[in-house]
């Protein structure tokens, strides 16, 4: 499978922008063991801080170190995603004094916290395209600094329209998780890339929670010590994520690299590669029936988390008499338990899959999710203000734990459309975010509290459809697997035989050697554990 | 079962403390015994604009010797929201039960209560918004409970309502900022884009 096609004549395979949202394998340490052949590769004369692989591809990965290339470049991608969620909810906790200075009702603010999710869907998908055309380090400096207008918008808007079109325009610079996914895979080790993905992924989404706590802060101070009347104070506050912006976008652009050797423009990188057919890869990702399953449930983790964070300020404040800022470090605890949880959840993916194979990773997204579905569903109930706190924490850790076990199933489901299924699912992630936004949040048909628990409701229900799941080689989370299926007969579905002839379909063979793990408990030898180590073999 | 019973107190006192020093006290079961007028304009301006406020006892509902007996203390007067202003807006929702009442969020003034009553006049400070609005006037005892009112609207809050125009906390100052910041980000942008491309062909 090409990791990183670009540089090549044609532009990357159909996907390969969101390659390594999930690639891992049957390796679960953050390192690799097997040494994968020697460091002194073909072509790179350099010499890098960390181990790495013929690619260049770092194998191992150090957290606390910025070193140049592969460090710097992960934290380079973490913060301009976790900016672009700052800025995305930074209205969120300070709705209070916005709603009265722009006079909105609450089907403006329900409005505009769809439209500040709903940009994104687009943006994703035209990020992908833009990543493969300029590479992920204009990619990213591109959305970022196209994005700081509409955050200094917000300062100068005065009617509920203008508001909700900040808002819409801010929120597509969520299109960052592609980037930040896609220069992932372009500078780790495919072996661990899927850890280093989810670190990433729930670092950048701690963005929304850091956001409620920071921006009453600097309303605060920008209303005391400095003096401001309310209503110009919030204005002067949305600068703080403007300017972050452009620091993040200057910071990329001047020290970021596309590939670990330097940068897109200045290499031309070989290789072989598939040249795949995209009508034939959306039409198996369209086909499959678990897509849709998915696209559906992650709506019901990660969506219901977008909303919570447009929400969850403004309902501490109402209902318990808060004032803005303690509302909002309330409300910011929801967000930045995706520090530990998100990739905890993956973790969690991987121990079920050690005992129970498949049907462990989906027994554990089943329970984790209806587990959020039950605490948002009391939270809704609690009117103590100790309560609502309890149940919003452990509300937070089941939803992002959940998300994080749903991108550990995801790299089964096929491999030959692998990236266009991640995308599907991002994408349900944010339509359901849309959705119960929409529903619960937008009319006066519920209150804020009847909201909450109605959301919990929807969230045990929508995640029932994981219990449909079933793959033939591994079973599902009611039936055991067929008898005498195979995972080569699961991935060569996928390939005409036109197509195995011509040896297309080798990659996907390999991942099915590899996937025996699934199988879980006694049967789940790969041929990796009693082979010699692999030699490094050219893709 | 002690356990349980612990718990159970623990819950019922927090819920008794978050009702506050209003206990159970509920609007309607105050009396109206106060007349209040008021001198506003609509559209009085946010920050520069006053409204004059006077109210006294209602001597027909309640006579000035009842009215010490009952312990009419001190005056709290407060600018409320007509009930056009709450359609569609739950955080300024009228609830009987006053610790939850948000129809009366800002306070104009207090002042202790004699029954020829008084006056106030106000300068309508800045972080008031855009609404409809009345006066309503609460009369609070030693306590600071509360046990009297009167207004200047009806009770659905319909009638007499005035509208008060806020400041729109724009500047030009911030609208030049936010514009100079923006044609900084795409310059940039767009300039190091260009620039690496002409540099690369040299």
């Amino acid at each position: 499978m090409a990791t990183s096609a670009i540089g090549n004549d044609s532009l990357g395979t159909p996907g390969s922008s969101l390659h390594g949202v999930t690639g891992h394998e049957t390796t679960f340490a953050l390192s690799v063991s097997k040494d994968l052949g020697d460091n002194a590769t073909s072509g790179s004369s350099k010499k890098f801080s960390l181990p790495v692989d013929s690619e260049s591809k770092a194998k191992k990965i150090k957290l606390w170190s910025v070193a140049a290339p592969h460090m710097r470049t992960f934290h380079l991608s973490w913060i301009s995603f976790f900016t672009c969620f700052v800025s995305s909810f930074a209205a969120a906790p300070l709705l209070p004094v916005i709603r009265d200075n722009l006079d909105l009702t609450k089907k403006d603010i329900g409005n505009a916290g769809i439209a500040s999710v709903s940009g994104s869907i687009a943006s994703r998908l035209l990020m992908g395209a833009l990543c493969d055309l300029v590479g992920p380090r204009y990619g990213c400096a591109f959305i970022v600094m196209l994005c700081a207008p509409p955050v200094f918008c917000m300062a100068v808007v005065s009617t509920p329209i203008g508001f909700l079109l900040s808002r819409f325009f801010i929120g597509f610079s969520l299109a960052t998780f592609v980037s930040c996914q896609y220069w992932m895979s372009s500078f780790f080790n495919a072996k661990i890339v899927g850890s280093v993905n989810g670190i990433t992924a729930g670092w950048g989404n701690l963005g929304g929670g850091f956001t409620q706590l920071i921006m009453p802060l600097i309303y605060d101070l920008i209303r005391g010590p400095i003096g401001s009347p309310d209503f110009t104070a919030w204005r002067l506050s949305f600068f703080v994520p403007g300017v972050l912006h452009i620091i993040m976008g200057l910071t990329v652009l001047t020290i970021g690299q596309d590939l670990p050797d330097g940068n897109f423009k200045d290499l031309k990188q070989t290789g072989s590669h598939v040249k795949d057919s995209f009508p034939k890869v959306l039409s198996y990702a369209v086909t499959n029936y678990r897509t849709w399953i998915f696209a559906l449930t992650y709506g019901y983790c990660f969506g219901v988390e977008l909303t919570m964070d447009n929400v969850v300020a403004q309902y501490f404040y109402d209902r318990f008499n808060l004032n803005l800022h303690i509302a909002g470090i309330i409300g910011s605890l929801f967000g930045m338990a995706n520090l530990v949880t998100r990739p905890f959840g993956g973790v969690l993916s991987d121990w079920a899959a050690r005992c129970q194979g498949m049907r462990g990773r989906l027994w554990m997204l089943w329970s984790i999710q209806t587990l959020g579905g039950v605490a948002c569903l009391a939270l809704g109930k609690m009117s103590t203000l100790t309560g609502a706190i309890i149940m919003m924490i452990l509300f937070s850790a089941f939803a992002e734990a959940a998300a994080g076990l749903t991108f550990g199933v995801i790299p089964f489901i096929s491999r030959r459309s692998l990236g266009v299924i991640s995308g599907f699912t991002g994408a349900g992630g944010t339509f359901g975010s849309m959705l119960t936004q929409l529903i619960f949040f937008s009319s006066s048909a519920y209150t804020d509290a009847e909201g909450i628990t109605l959301m919990g409701v929807m969230v045990i229900c929508c995640t029932i459809p994981i219990a449909f799941v079933h793959f033939p080689q591994w079973g599902g989370m009611l039936f055991p697997p067929a008898k005498g299926a195979t995972e080569e007969d699961y991935y060569v579905r996928e390939w005409t035989a036109a197509e195995q002839d011509k040896e297309m379909h080798s990659m996907s063979m390999k991942f099915a050697q590899n996937a025996r793990g699934e199988r879980g408990g006694t049967r789940s030898t790969t041929p990796a554990d009693n082979e010699s180590p692999p030699t490094v073999s050219a893709p | 079962m002690e356990f349980y019973s612990k718990v159970a107190y623990l819950l019922a006192s927090t819920i008794l403390f978050s009702c506050g020093v209003h206990g159970f006290t509920r609007f309607s079961e105050l009396n109206n015994s106060i007349t209040v007028s008021y001198s506003a304009q609509n559209g009085t301006k946010a920050g520069s604009g006053q409204i004059e406020v006077s109210w006294k006892l209602n001597t027909s509902v309640i006579s000035a010797e009842a009215a010490a007996a009952a312990d009419y203390k001190n005056v709290q007067i407060k600018l409320c929201f007509g009930a056009i202003s709450q359609v569609d807006r739950a955080w300024r929702k009228t609830n009987d039960l006053l610790a939850k009442d948000k129809t009366c969020l800002y306070q104009m003034g207090t002042q202790p209560f004699t029954p020829n009553g008084d006056s106030l006049t106000w300068t309508v400070t800045k972080e008031i918004p855009y609404a409809h609005y009345f006066v309503r006037v609460y009369v609070t005892d030693s306590a600071g409970k509360k046990i009297a009112y009167g207004q200047t609207s009806n009770k659905a809050r319909t009638t007499q309502l005035f509208t008060i125009e806020p400041i729109t906390g724009r500047h030009a100052s911030i609208d030049i900022a936010a514009g100079v910041f923006s044609a900084f980000a795409v310059l940039s942008l767009f300039g190091f884009y260009f620039g690496e491309k002409r540099f690369k062909k040299s």
